[in-house]
């Protein structure tokens, strides 16, 4: 039973006062350790949400550096962060607004050699990367160790998301079985996307995590959420475990991990296929 | 035939429509792009040309979408 | 100074109201300086201007009251239709000047009862002290207390709801919250989440004493 503070009972009071929540789910998240993979459009929103929610121990990781173009949607990045690491950025501006915390963060690109030890000891992992490659990967490295975790994606007016509960509800591959081929996949460049969209669908990430985490709800497990912005329109379209998956399946045909081919790995960062 | 596509109630007049024919109505731009599911179950895209349609089929549409890092 | 116990003013103005529109008369009896006895007598004038007592039925309550540890302490009597004062007649037979002369009016739809010492055809005043009825509550302590005054909404709630995630099931919490939204709020909100309130009270701050039961 931690003893908290006068100025952690005033900072969370708004937690604690939620019925379901409450002194325990504040304790829960103090001691929870999530990861978030990108510090970007849906990692920015997401980072600061939990730094502020009191999420005890957060990962960041990203190899990139902060340009002008994020500017537009990556909210945890200043016009004075430009050239700065985005997870140094991102981790100056959750301590700032919840001293209270710890912020791990990582200079690395996520790959097969690399994911299965940084991901381990985290509770929940929140996908925000930029390509397919990694989501995959980081779907099937949850599936392996256990770990659940909430995708998410946006393209110009749309997003999506779901939560992944590995070994109890449908994962990513499930239904969108492998990453599509890159000269397929539109870039930022040539979709665009509009910045807020970033904000509602990380905060519907952080949304998930808190759940997760504090045992609230009901989690967005067996469905995906898609919206799209134009029309304000939500829908949830129902999505069961598919015994042919190929990752969580019933003969599963990936059993390890492995880079995709146009693993960034080796491309260092520049990824040929970046939408958004 | 009735079918269900994205949730919307769909009249198709042709008599048999695989899910090839089915991307190429809906306009879909970037079939690869795209996931199919058709009655909850996923269909594999070398598996288009042969699953025929018909009437009362619940099909959805998922569409890769990326994160928002760059 | 005349002591009354509560339940006995509701007596002697239900006997009023039970003869009016004759006068009712009876003895007050008390124990450990207060009356706690009404005894309802004949009045056998039935009249509504005046009453005498049946001396037989006097001497019995006298003794019964003897046999019981009480003391007759006043006469009382019933003005149905004027005000509580002696009227002239009240005077002159007020005959024992170690008794109390409690006279109640009903002229008016809410009672007046008023107490007189009669000492030589001189009237004065005697003030009633009205002792209420004692709560039957047994004493509950508090497991845990906290003090909340001068602390508002909603960290008072915060610093309750902390208080009790450190209680078992069953024990009671102490608490005093300030006048005001204070009051209005924790305890609806601490029943909302099933905890029960047993007693709530105002302190002469105006701040309230709360006992609450963790469920």
């Amino acid at each position: 039973m931690i003893d908290f503070t006068e100025e952690q009972l005033e900072r969370y009071s708004r937690h604690i006062l939620l019925d379901d929540v409450g002194v325990d789910g504040q304790e829960k998240l103090l001691q929870a350790k999530v990861l978030i993979v990108g510090a970007g459009g849906l990692g920015s929103p997401a980072a600061l949400y939990l730094a502020a929610a009191g999420v005890g121990t957060i990962g960041i990781i990203d190899s990139d550096s902060v340009e002008i173009s994020n500017l537009q949607r990556q909210i945890a990045h200043f016009t004075k962060d430009i050239g700065v690491f985005k997870v140094d950025s991102a981790a100056e501006k959750m301590q700032a607004i919840n001293p209270d915390i710890t912020v791990r963060t990582y200079k690395e690109y996520l790959c097969a050699a690399n994911i299965t030890k940084i991901i381990a000891g985290y509770d929940f992992i929140i996908d925000g990367t930029d390509n397919f490659p990694t989501k995959f990967l980081v779907n099937d490295a949850c599936i392996f160790t256990g770990i659940p975790f909430s995708h998410g994606g946006i393209l110009r007016f749309n997003g999506q998301t779901m939560t992944v509960v590995p070994g109890e509800s449908a994962c990513y591959r499930c239904s969108f079985r492998e990453a599509p081929p890159p000269d397929a996949v539109p870039s930022c460049a040539q979709a665009g996307v509009l910045g807020a969209i970033a904000g509602m669908l990380g905060t519907i990430q952080a949304t998930e995590a808190l759940k997760y985490i504090t045992g609230v709800g009901e989690l967005l497990t067996n469905g995906l959420l898609t919206f799209d912005a134009r029309t304000l329109t939500f829908r949830k379209i129902n999505l069961a475990r598919q015994k042919s998956c190929p990752v969580c399946g019933e003969e599963p045909s990936i059993t390890h991990l492995v880079d995709a081919e146009q693993s960034v790995c080796e491309l260092k960062s520049e990824p040929v296929a970046a939408p958004c | 035939m009735q079918i269900t596509v994205n949730g919307e109630a769909n009249e198709l007049h042709e008599a048999e429509v695989n899910l090839s024919k089915l991307l190429e109505i809906r306009r879909v731009e970037s079939p690869e792009m795209v996931a199919v599911q058709l009655n909850g179950e996923f269909v594999d895209m070398e598996n288009y040309p042969s699953t025929f349609l018909k009437t009362g089929d619940d099909i959805e549409f998922l569409y890769f979408m990326g994160g928002g890092s760059r | 100074m005349l002591r009354v116990k509560q339940e006995i003013i509701d007596e002697i103005v239900e006997h009023g109201r039970s003869e009016a529109p004759l006068e009712a008369c009876g003895y007050l009896a008390e124990k450990d300086g207060v009356v706690c006895k009404c005894i309802a007598m004949k009045n056998i004038d039935a009249s509504p201007v005046h009453y005498s007592m049946d001396p037989a039925q006097q001497f019995g309550a006298i003794r019964s009251c003897r046999a019981e540890g009480l003391a007759i302490r006043a006469v009382y009597h019933s003005h149905p239709e004027t005000a509580a004062h002696p009227s002239a007649e009240d005077i002159k037979l007020a005959y024992d000047p170690a008794l109390s002369y409690v006279i109640v009016s009903l002229e008016e739809s809410s009672p007046t009862i008023n107490s007189f010492i009669i000492k030589n055809d001189k009237v004065s005043s005697e003030q009633i002290e009205i002792i209420r009825a004692e709560k039957m509550t047994t004493t509950i302590t508090a497991d845990v207390f906290q003090n909340l005054r001068g602390i508002g909404c909603p960290m008072n709630l915060v610093k309750t709801k902390v208080a009790f995630s450190k209680m078992q099931s069953g024990q009671i919490l102490g608490l005093i919250l300030d006048n005001g939204p204070p009051i209005n709020n924790v305890p609806r909100s601490v029943i909302r989440e099933g905890h029960e309130v047993l007693s709530q009270e105002q302190l002469d701050d105006g701040a309230w004493s709360l006992l609450i039961r963790k469920a």
